[in-house]
């Protein structure tokens, strides 16, 4: 994350991080709460287990100490409930009694609204103790139904018809099963915030070779093929980290390759031209002579003297642009910027070249601009020479200023001609080297890398040009938009 | 994968949250009855079987006036016993909501007890015993069968004005508070009606009332 953020640096949301502590936590939750859940429910089962227990047995054992007669006494089976209600356990609980039509209790109703019908039938048809925990607002009740049976002979007991319930209040219980709860609740939460520290590092252990890779890719791709990563442990992450090792060392080793064919290239063109150099000074000044005998010589030989003039003149030309072009293959390009006037910068230019009276200049005063003025009197050069050779009269050529799209202030140099256009398939092609426009005219004035050299030459101020046809495709427009203040807005 | 563990969620969610607290339970069966001394005891007492107004058979022990009539012979105090049962409740068996359910007797001389030729005893009563519900039917199989023995459970053939009902026994403490069935139900309808001689041999006081409610039905 220290290196600049990309677009695709954003913390996302479900990203590696958030899905691996997702899944940590899940599984921490999963774990915590199913060994909360189920220790509470067996913690739960045991206390109410327990209660119930002594509460059903105790109330057993409190019925069997009662004697009585058949059919019961109403007045004295409340006396009988009020003393079973006194000794309740594990907490007081209140004690009905049915006998045929008398309900009695020891409460001040004579019957419970607590008592379900289903305890009920369940106590009278059936001669065994039983119980029912219910929930009525909020409070949980334990209601015991107990049929109090009689030894009638040796083996046989018979119902007596008396049915007794306690209903006891649980709720000691219930504030034991509510600190359970808690006490799972508390277990729970810090087991899921621990997991959470195991999630993370988890998280930051494959997060991390990742990000280096990612980083490592990024540096590749800005050119620095002998990035590597340092491939630790024996995990998948390492494999990959080694294979990326492996595929930038290829890769290093094939341009390597490449650039030093290129530069071989590069040293051959360059070594040509300047091996040309020597010979062809020696060859201009002797045609300077050739030019000045050649009016004394008879016709033919004149022409053919003056072709090998015009031609060698063509060839040093050539020689100079390509050397040129070789310094700026060679990144040998340097820019000598001066604060100048534009307007007088490209003035100067038509006037050397004479071009002024062919060219119509629209040329606002007063633009300072900073700028290598040797390039770009060769650029403007360039451009109004072509201009001049392949387009028709009138040239015209504009300077204005205009805001880039960044806010920086930029020159505009334009040069327009009348001419028929530029053919839309040839457009791309325009600034490539020796590109002829026209395939027919296979011998130009020019010596087919002046728009290339002018391309190199806005590029090295940091600048663009472009080739288009005017309005209604009539003539070509070359723009030039360069940095109006070079060295500082580079700087 | 989040649609998944959304419901784990939920379910961990409903395990926890659901089973909070005390739950409220179904009735569930924990031991026996409680057993109560009764005086006075069922040997010693006169025992009676009414019925409560919910139609269960509710024995009443009352204590004997005078000696035991002979308990060792069979039928002996039956007569007496019958006759009190037709008498009714006393006044502090009705102010617990019991009653006899039982038609009044003619004559307390027309009932008679005689060992019964394949067991236990057949008591002969001076009505139509084929008009009583099952409930008195019961009633009267238990006191019966408790007079002849202290643990009740001499078969006990009752024959009335009308027919005689298959040998029954009291074993009241399985049917307890089962609710009376419809006196006026038509048995016939029933096959077992027809069978009822062969199978019902161990049959309970009301399948053997049943039985011989039959060949008297309409």
């Amino acid at each position: 994350m220290r290196l600049r953020r990309t677009a695709g640096e954003r913390r996302r949301p479900f990203g590696l991080r958030t899905r691996l502590v997702l899944a940590f936590l899940l599984v921490a939750a999963v774990s915590a709460g199913t060994t909360a859940a189920l220790t509470f429910r067996e913690a739960r089962n045991a206390v109410l287990g327990t209660a119930q227990d002594t509460a059903v047995a105790s109330f057993r054992e409190q019925v069997q100490q009662l004697g009585m007669e058949l059919p019961q006494d109403p007045t004295g089976l409340q006396d009988v409930l009020r003393d079973i209600a006194r000794k309740g356990k594990p907490h007081p609980w209140y004690v009905y009694a049915e006998y045929g039509s008398i309900r009695a209790s020891s409460a001040a109703a004579p019957t419970s609204t607590v008592i379900t019908p289903e305890l009920r039938r369940t106590a009278r048809s059936n001669p065994h103790g039983s119980f029912e925990r219910v929930v009525k607002d909020g409070v949980p009740y334990l209601t015991i139904g107990m049929p109090a049976v009689f030894r009638a002979g040796a083996n046989r007991v018979m119902p007596t018809g008396l049915v007794l319930f306690a209903v006891m209040r649980m709720s000691e219980e219930q504030a034991g099963v509510e600190a359970l709860v808690v006490a799972a609740r508390d277990g729970a939460l810090p087991g899921l915030a621990i997991a959470l520290v195991p999630a993370l590092v988890a998280a930051r252990s494959v997060l991390r070779p990742v990000r280096e890779l990612r980083k490592a890719a990024l540096s590749m791709g800005s050119g620095r093929l002998d990035t590597r990563i340092q491939a630790r442990g024996s995990d998948e992450l390492a494999d990959l980290a080694r294979t990326f090792n492996e595929s930038a060392g290829q890769l290093e080793r094939s341009v390597d390759e490449l650039q030093q064919a290129e530069a071989r290239a590069r040293r051959f063109a360059s070594d040509v031209s300047h091996e040309l150099r020597t010979p062809l000074s020696g060859m201009l000044a002797v045609t300077e002579v050739l030019d000045e005998e050649a009016e004394r010589l008879d016709p033919d030989t004149a022409r053919a003297v003056r072709l090998i003039s015009a031609e060698t003149g063509k060839l040093a030309v050539l020689v100079e642009d390509l050397m040129e072009i070789s310094r700026f293959d060679a990144r040998a390009a340097e820019l000598n910027t001066d604060e100048v006037d534009a307007a007088e910068t490209i003035r100067k230019t038509l006037e050397h070249r004479r071009w002024t009276d062919r060219v119509r200049a629209d040329l606002p005063e007063g633009i300072r601009a900073r700028l290598d003025p040797r390039r770009f009197d060769v650029v403007v050069a360039n451009l109004v020479g072509n201009a001049l050779r392949h387009g028709g009269a009138p040239v015209t050529v504009r300077l204005r200023t205009a805001a880039g799209g960044d806010g920086t202030a930029l020159l505009v140099t334009e040069v327009a001609d009348s001419g028929p256009g530029i053919p839309p398939e040839v457009l791309p092609h325009i600034f490539d080297r020796f590109y002829k426009a026209d395939a027919a005219r296979t011998r130009s004035a020019g010596s087919g890398l002046g728009l290339a050299i002018t391309l190199e030459n806005v590029r090295l101020h940091g600048g663009t040009v472009r080739a288009a046809n005017g309005p209604e495709g009539r003539g070509a427009v070359f723009t030039v938009e360069m940095p109006l203040r070079v060295g500082e807005a580079v700087a | 994968m989040r649609r998944r563990s959304a419901a784990v969620l939920a379910g961990l969610a409903t395990l926890l949250l659901g089973g909070c607290g005390v739950p409220e339970t179904d009735v569930i069966e924990a031991g026996g009855p409680a057993t109560v001394q009764v005086f006075p005891e069922a040997s010693s007492g006169l025992v009676l079987f009414l019925r409560s107004p919910d139609g269960e058979l509710m024995p009443v022990i009352r204590f004997l006036e005078g000696e035991l009539e002979e308990p060792d012979s069979p039928g002996a105090g039956t007569p007496t016993t019958v006759a009190a049962l037709f008498a009714g409740p006393l006044p502090n068996e009705r102010r617990a909501g019991l009653t006899d359910g039982l038609p009044e007797l003619p004559g307390r001389t027309a009932v008679r007890a005689v060992p019964y030729r394949e067991g236990g005893v057949e008591v002969t009563l001076p009505i139509a015993v084929g008009d009583l519900d099952d409930l008195a039917v019961r009633q009267l199989v238990c006191t019966i069968a408790f007079t002849e023995d202290d643990e009740g459970l001499t078969p006990v053939r009752l024959r009335g004005t009308d027919t005689a009902l298959e040998p029954a026994v009291c074993d009241e403490d399985i049917d307890l508070g089962r609710l009376p069935r419809p006196t006026t139900a038509p048995a016939a309808s029933s096959p077992s009606g027809s069978q009822g001689g062969q199978g019902g041999r161990r049959g309970s006081a009301d399948q053997a009332a049943q039985d011989d409610q039959a060949p008297s039905g309409p």
